[in-house]
């Protein structure tokens, strides 16, 4: 009894509840720091990584439309995989996300035509990619006009290139459009989830023509886009790279299309060459 | 009050803090390996990345070379780096990637002698140089010269990828068949984690076939980094196809394989034909990307 009792409290157990609670504010404090640092952290990792490899994608079956145009007959495929989202984390799935992938075959549309309403070439269809992220800004990744754009906070940058070139011969002095107008056609889907789907493009004709231009003919490039600014800029750097006098051997103009969607026009005064692929492809995602 | 210890309580708080070490000694312990582990892996994973991307553009250069076709340009992508593990927050490793057209850092000469004379068929130069930071594992140095990949680890330079050369078994002889990429344009460097989105172009090309009378030697030149890679990996390929060394080809090795005045000479004496298709590339990082 004297063991047990002394000034009526027992003191085995006051230094057991104070290990306890210890034991409990050491563990708290750590899973405090876990989840108020490393899983947010986790979590943005996972996000980025996940929306990098979309980009990848992207790029991946812009080589492969590239590649098809090129050196393929009709009939060839290319398939391209696209990761949607992540499943997150071990820990509560932290870091899961989810996306939606979208062929929409109206958008992207870019004609080519000269002042008397000639057309010489024509494209349409682009790739939509919507994340719905967690831990870090949305991004919309969008495949039109042979460009892909990355949409952040309202901010678009261009991540590759359309085949669209100006070049100035450096002997002759001769100004000419090299251009590929590409075509995506397909039913218009959407997916969305965590999951994987594969995109199978496959080359319906690529043609290419050359066109001899006189002096009197006025070329207009007309894009129809939600990037207006960014579609300024690339066509302004065009021309700036080939010394060509704004408001004299080109203009850029912003308006709308026939459809009444946005668009950008580059208006080309002094082109002597056009030299077109066009280009058209079945996209089917599975 | 008369202050009492209680040993039985001492002894629970001593074996919970000896608990804890044990947990947080075992778990760091565990952190450092696994880490290691997963960096190795994926810095591992990362330069067989970059060795496919730089296949895959050759793959482009070689579509656009055999369709002629000096247009189109094909886009591609190089992962510079890994984001790592994201529970460990370990093995984050980056790289640098140098496209260089100068011919002080590759060229290949193809000549043809013949009773001491001789005539350059064509020459390309230019590399594209791909200089990993790792973090776990060793760094490696994965260069694209003319078609062919040159791996440099631990200061040893193999052909990873061998060019797109072939020989091949004609009527009475041999033949062999080169497919050689020349980069032009400017000189850029870019450097980080991520993808970046480079764009294939030809500038140009030319096809050049002969046939070869008894005499004629094809000479081929090999000048800059990686000529000890070239050396092993065009041995391998002429052995390989059944050809015999001293007599169907020779190899003269340079004093110093450092010196930029000597060279790697392989010359190739029983060739009935000879073919070469030369394309001059431009490789370009997207500027406004």
């Amino acid at each position: 009894m004297l063991n047990v009792l002394n000034h009526g409290f027992r003191k085995e157990g006051v230094s057991n509840v104070v290990s306890l609670i210890m034991i409990a504010g050491i563990i708290i404090s750590l899973l405090g720091m876990v989840f108020a640092t490393y899983l947010p952290a986790w979590g943005k990792d996972i996000e980025v990584q996940t929306l990098n490899g979309m980009m990848d994608s992207f790029m991946d079956m812009k080589t492969g439309i590239d590649t098809l145009a090129v050196g393929s007959d009709p009939g060839s495929s290319y398939t391209t995989k696209f990761t949607l989202g992540s499943e997150g984390g071990p820990i509560f799935g932290f870091g899961r996300m989810s996306g939606s992938i979208e062929l929409d075959d109206e958008r992207g549309l870019v004609s080519v035509q000269d002042q008397f309403g000639t057309t010489y070439s024509q494209g349409r269809g682009a790739l939509i990619y919507r994340s719905n992220t967690i831990n870090v800004e949305d991004q919309f990744i969008t495949l039109e006009a042979g460009a892909i754009i990355r949409e952040q906070s309202q901010k678009a940058i261009l991540k590759g290139s359309p085949n669209i070139v100006l070049r100035t011969d450096q002997d002759t002095g001769d100004l000419t459009l090299y251009m590929m107008a590409i075509t995506i056609e397909g039913n218009d889907q959407s997916f969305s989830g965590t999951g994987s789907y594969l995109a199978r493009t496959t080359l319906l004709s690529s043609q290419p023509s050359e066109y001899e231009l006189d002096a009197l003919t006025v070329i207009s490039i007309e894009i129809t886009t939600g990037y207006q600014s960014l579609w300024t800029d690339l066509f302004t750097e065009m021309a700036q790279e080939n010394s060509l006098v704004d408001g004299v051997d080109y203009s850029i103009s912003n308006g709308n299309d026939a459809n009444g969607n946005p668009s950008v026009t580059l208006t080309l005064n002094t082109l002597d060459v056009i030299d077109i692929r066009t280009s058209i492809y079945q996209l089917e995602i599975d | 009050m008369k202050r009492v210890s209680d040993r039985n309580g001492d002894a629970v708080m001593v074996t919970t803090v000896l608990m804890l070490s044990i947990i947080l000694s075992v778990g760091g312990k565990l952190v450092l390996d696994y880490g290691e582990i997963v960096g190795k892996e994926q810095d591992m994973l990362h330069a067989s990345d970059v060795s496919d991307s730089m296949l895959s553009m050759r793959a482009s250069m070689s579509t656009l070379l055999e369709a002629g076709d000096t247009d189109t340009s094909i886009l591609n992508r190089i992962t510079l780096g890994t984001y790592g593990n994201p529970y460990l927050g370990v093995a984050r490793s980056s790289g640098r990637l140098v496209y260089s057209p100068a011919p002080e850092d590759f060229q290949l000469s193809v000549f043809l002698e013949e009773g001491g004379s001789e005539t350059l068929l064509n020459s390309v130069s230019g590399s594209l140089v791909f200089e990993s930071n790792n973090f776990y594992y060793i760094d490696q140095v994965i260069t694209f010269q003319s078609g062919g990949l040159v791996l440099d680890e631990y200061g040893r330079c193999v052909m990873s990828e061998p060019a797109l050369f072939e020989v091949v078994r004609t009527s009475s002889g041999w033949g062999v068949d080169l497919e050689l990429f020349t980069l032009t344009g400017e000189h850029w460097s870019t450097s980080g984690i991520d993808s970046t989105p480079l764009t294939i172009g030809l500038d140009g090309y030319s096809e050049i076939s002969r046939d070869l009378s008894a005499g004629q030697v094809v000479s081929m030149r090999f000048n800059g980094p990686g000529e000890k890679a070239w050396e092993y990996g065009i041995r391998s390929l002429l052995t390989g196809n059944g050809l015999i060394e001293n007599v169907d080809f020779s190899v003269t090795r340079p004093s110093d394989w450092s010196s930029s005045s000597e060279y790697l000479e392989i010359d190739l004496t029983g060739m009935e034909t000879v073919h070469l298709l030369t394309g001059e590339m431009e490789v370009r990082i997207c500027s406004t990307c």
